[in-house]
């Protein structure tokens, strides 16, 4: 009699070896069995067979019998906010809505097409005219979410919100699908810096909850976020909340032509600096226009090398995230999430600006 | 209201350094000491003796000053301006902000400008009578002043930097602070890596030049060693979000015509996701995770200790390495590369006595008058129509074989440079060479030793070779071929001698060896070693002063300080000198001496 093979729980689905790499479609479906791989080349022999499972769970999930959990379990967070998954389902958006590139495969293909110039689009009249609306669309939704941010509300029914006043308004929430961004918008609590990913996470009193919206209207694409005290925030909360809004209004009203990108980051950092905060300097402002991502790059830390002056029909966003303990970040497994390296509290506000003959319109500007 | 007082050099050193911590420049202060010994000159002395391997400062890819990083950067991409004039453009630009650039504390540091030939006045320009350099200063001259007009002050303009008085920035950017930037651009910049080119590099540009010796070592103590192969779009030395793009445009395409061919499915049904959300239609699987991407690996570390935090979020440096021992107390040299006498005046605005990389420029014309002078002008032009189709590029297959990648191709009289991984104060163009203009094509020349270049003396045995040899290269081009292939393996004798195992033996050494051993020679020989004489005598006549006159006048009182006048002797007596030995050479050995490169 041979003895039976007992499969151990790491070895390769595909042959058998000791494996380690996990699929990460099981593991954010919380499938645990059957998930490991000894080799890329592995995986990708059993690909059109493993896929299969992901379907069935998936369909779990849709029914609500997969309970919350947390995919990366050993990953070392900094702080206390966890990922809680299954993500809920995609949601669509429909066909009569003008959608960007990347809304079929996640890559976008004009952005990628424009890597590594820096030269920066002035957009004409008519242009401008679409960047003021979708801008406008862009805040009515920011302030629609914003209704829904309130102690026990998952950050997924915010992002719920988000993409229907998105529909609701024909645009198209432009995070969907960007490079492969599972929601319509970035909700991102404590110490997560930026890009969180709405998930079944419950709000807490106490939060600090930042909302980013970015739409697509009419080819444009407008972007802003604010940052929300959820109950009751320690004074320490307030004051970087206030901080950040202050560095970024203070940046704005510098904007005007001939002002150097470069300077932005000197006008923020001194504002953090002297209330004792740190500034990201992983994440920075950026073009926006047919593109969601544009030249020129705009860092918020000061001393930087931006390129560009500002011209009359340049738009751009400035975003500072500030933050209270340490400048250096840290990425969840997701790929997406970004957090503080030493686990505490990081806001941020932004807006989408025009850079005009005199100064400055911001196009998102709260009504 | 009086000005205020121009700052010491010691204060321009002391605000350079406050500038190096900012800009998180390190250097080992035990090490080495900077000195400012004028305005705008430094030199590094070694404190303590310097061993091989040991790093003396790490300079973040971030100081450097790039047509990439400059504020106008986005400009300069829209113009096309780069090498010379890009990064001219990007220090005018940077120095007009004054304090306000990010680079103001290494500006004010650095000279206005380095005080290359084409910064000359007349009257120093007229000491370069004769030389190789006089001709070059003036086309470099005029191509910049036809650069700054062409191309530079309308990009300036429409930019509203010039003819825009209300600005006041006018005169930073006037054809005068152009040429300054471009002497500076010429003479400090170095080749950093694939995204920013050439590139002013703020503390590796104080250390002085020592030429190396003739095996292309010794000289300098100090490298410059970086990893250039960085990501060309974004600069990044390492992973980047241009990687998957820089993979293949050619997907990006093949993904286009994918999409167009699913466009009427997914019309029906919403959004076909792509990605991983388990939706189940993917056709190539995600990366697989893998937990050690995710896991810190010093379990000790403590993201709580700010003390676990670097300073700064550069990744990328530059570093000076020790590449010979140097003894406490002395200078510490960089090299610029093994570059003669005219190379290092036209670039870095300086000359060295008896400087082994001299080489001294002939004038086709002049060989191509003292060929028709023998042979008669029309067999002489025959030969020049057959040179200019095919004959020169035929010789340099031959002369150069493709093993290079071709970088060098632009300077050939200059010894092949070091690696890539070790820059030397070089990577620019020698803007003294056009290669397109055809008398400035062939960079023939004697060596420093008087002997000739080989290119030169395979367009020599193609101007004297007979009718029916001609007429055979005429009909059939790979003939030329063979035989220039075979003058070369024959150290370039038309004659057939008995090929003695001493004299093989000589010619695998580079064939230096071989003028000791005179050989019978052929009426050829004979032709190109009597045109070489001539040539090399009327290039000698054509001097205004005497190499015996030169001598005399470097010993004067203003000749001993470094400037135009002293440079112009060395250069002139270094060409004098090759003039001497090469007139040397051609009376008494016949013309199967080539210098090898």
């Amino acid at each position: 009699m041979t003895a039976p093979v007992i499969k151990s729980p790491t070895s390769c689905d595909s042959c058998q070896k000791p494996a380690t790499l996990r699929c990460p479609t099981c593991m954010k479906l919380d499938i645990s069995a059957g998930s490991h791989f000894c080799s890329q080349d592995c995986f990708k022999a059993a690909w059109a067979q493993h896929k299969a499972v992901h379907k069935t769970q998936a369909a779990a999930v849709a029914n609500g019998s997969v309970k919350a959990f947390n995919p990366w379990p050993t990953f070392k967070y900094s702080g206390s906010m966890r990922p809680v998954y299954p993500l809920s389902a995609r949601r669509t958006v429909p066909a009569h809505i003008g959608r960007p590139d990347y809304a079929v495969d996640g890559r976008p293909l004009s952005e990628m097409r424009i890597r590594g110039s820096t030269k920066i689009e002035v957009l004409t009249a008519a242009e401008i005219e679409k960047m003021r609306v979708t801008s406008r669309i862009s805040r009515e939704v920011l302030n629609e979410g914003a209704k829904a941010i309130k102690v026990g509300a998952t950050t997924d029914e915010i992002d719920r919100v988000v993409h229907e006043a998105c529909i609701e308004r024909d645009a198209y929430p432009s995070p969907l699908n960007y490079h492969g961004f599972p929601k319509s918008c970035c909700t991102s609590v404590n110490e997560v810096i930026c890009h969180g990913i709405p998930d079944s996470y419950e709000i807490q009193d106490g939060d600090l909850v930042n909302l980013d919206v970015s739409c697509m209207y009419d080819g444009f694409h407008g972007d802003l976020n604010e940052t929300y005290c959820v109950g009751n925030v320690d004074a320490a909360g307030r004051k970087l909340v206030a901080t950040t809004r202050r560095c970024l209004d203070t940046a704005i009203a510098a904007v005007k032509p001939g002002m150097l990108y470069r300077d932005v980051g000197n006008i923020v950092q001194k504002i953090a600096h002297a209330d004792g905060f740190s500034v990201v300097r992983t994440y920075c402002g950026h073009g926006i226009n047919q593109y969601f991502h544009a030249p020129p790059n705009v860092p918020h830390y000061a001393r930087n090398k931006a390129v560009g002056v500002m011209k009359p029909g340049h738009t751009f966003t400035i975003e500072p995230m500030i933050s209270e303990g340490t400048w250096h970040d840290q990425q969840w497994p997701d790929g997406w999430t970004v957090t503080t390296l030493d686990g505490k509290r990081s806001a941020q506000f932004e807006e989408t600006l025009l850079v005009t003959e005199t100064g400055v319109e911001v196009l998102s500007k709260n009504f | 209201m009086t000005a205020p007082p121009t700052p010491t050099p010691e204060e321009r050193l002391a605000a350079l350094e406050a500038w190096f911590r900012d800009a998180n420049i390190e250097y080992d202060r035990e090490a080495v000491a900077l000195h400012s010994t004028a305005a705008g000159a430094y030199s590094v002395r070694a404190l303590v003796s310097l061993n091989e391997d040991q790093a003396l400062a790490r300079i973040p890819k971030d100081s450097v000053l790039s047509t990439k990083n400059c504020g106008i950067a986005d400009l300069l991409e829209t113009a096309g301006f780069d090498g010379v004039t890009g990064l001219a453009v990007a220090v005018m630009y940077e120095r007009s902000l004054g304090p306000q650039s990010p680079w103001a504390g290494y500006l004010q540091a650095i000279p206005e400008y380095e005080s290359i030939p084409i910064l000359w006045s007349d009257d120093d320009v007229a000491l370069l009578a004769g030389t190789d350099v006089e001709e070059q200063t003036a086309r470099h001259r005029k191509s910049l002043s036809e650069e700054y007009d062409a191309r530079v002050v309308p990009a300036l303009t429409a930019e509203g930097l010039l003819g825009n008085a209300a600005a006041g920035a006018e005169r930073f950017f006037s054809k005068t602070a152009f040429l300054h930037a471009a002497s500076l651009a010429s003479s400090r910049a170095f080749g950093v890596d694939a995204y920013h080119g050439d590139a002013m590099v703020p503390f590796a540009d104080l250390f002085n030049h020592q030429t190396p010796s003739r095996t292309g070592e010794g000289g300098e103590h100090v490298h410059m060693v970086t990893d250039p192969e960085v990501c060309p779009h974004c600069g990044a030395n390492g992973p980047c979000g241009c990687d998957d793009e820089t993979d293949s445009e050619d997907h990006i395409e093949e993904v286009d015509e994918f999409h167009e061919d699913a466009e009427e499915v997914e019309e029906e049904e919403e959004l076909v996701d792509a990605q991983s959300d388990g939706s189940g239609d993917e056709v190539e699987p995600p990366e697989l995770y893998d937990p050690a991407d995710w896991t810190i690996d010093d379990p000790d570390f403590d993201p709580h200790d700010p003390e676990n935090f670097p300073e700064t979020d550069v990744q990328d440096f530059l570093e000076m390495i020790v590449v010979r021992d140097c003894p406490e107390g002395a200078e510490v040299f960089n090299t610029y590369g093994a570059h003669g006498n005219d190379y290092l005046l036209t670039q870095y605005g300086f000359c060295e006595p008896r400087n082994l990389f001299d080489t001294l420029g002939v004038d086709a014309d002049a060989v191509i008058a003292a060929a028709s002078a023998r042979v008669g002008a029309e067999k002489v032009q025959e030969r020049v129509d057959f040179w200019k189709a095919i004959g020169r590029e035929i010789v340099e297959s031959v002369l150069e074989p493709e093993d290079e990648d071709g970088e060098d191709s632009e300077d050939e009289r200059n010894a092949p440079r070091t690696t890539s991984e070790e820059m030397d104060h070089d990577g620019k163009e020698a803007d003294g060479k056009d290669s397109s203009s055809p008398n400035h094509r062939d960079n023939f020349c004697f060596a420093s030793t008087g002997q000739v270049s080989e290119g030169l003396l395979a367009f020599l045995h193609l101007l004297f070779s007979d009718v029916s040899r001609f007429a055979a290269f005429a009909d059939n081009p790979e003939s030329f071929l063979r035989h220039i292939s075979t003058l070369r393996s024959r150290n370039w004798t038309a004659a057939t001698p008995p090929m003695s195992k001493a004299a093989r033996s000589a010619k695998r050494m580079g064939g230096k060896a071989a003028a000791g051993l005179p050989l019978p020679q052929s009426p050829t020989d004979r032709a190109i070693s009597a045109t070489l004489l001539a040539v090399a005598t009327a290039r000698g006549d054509a001097y205004p002063t005497t190499l015996e006159e030169d001598r005399a006048r470097l010993k004067k009182r203003d000749a001993l300080v470094d400037g135009p006048r002293r440079f112009a002797l060395l250069l002139r007596i270094g060409e004098k000198e090759i003039v001497a030995r090469a007139k040397k050479n051609y009376a008494s050995v016949g013309a199967g001496v080539a210098a090898r490169r």
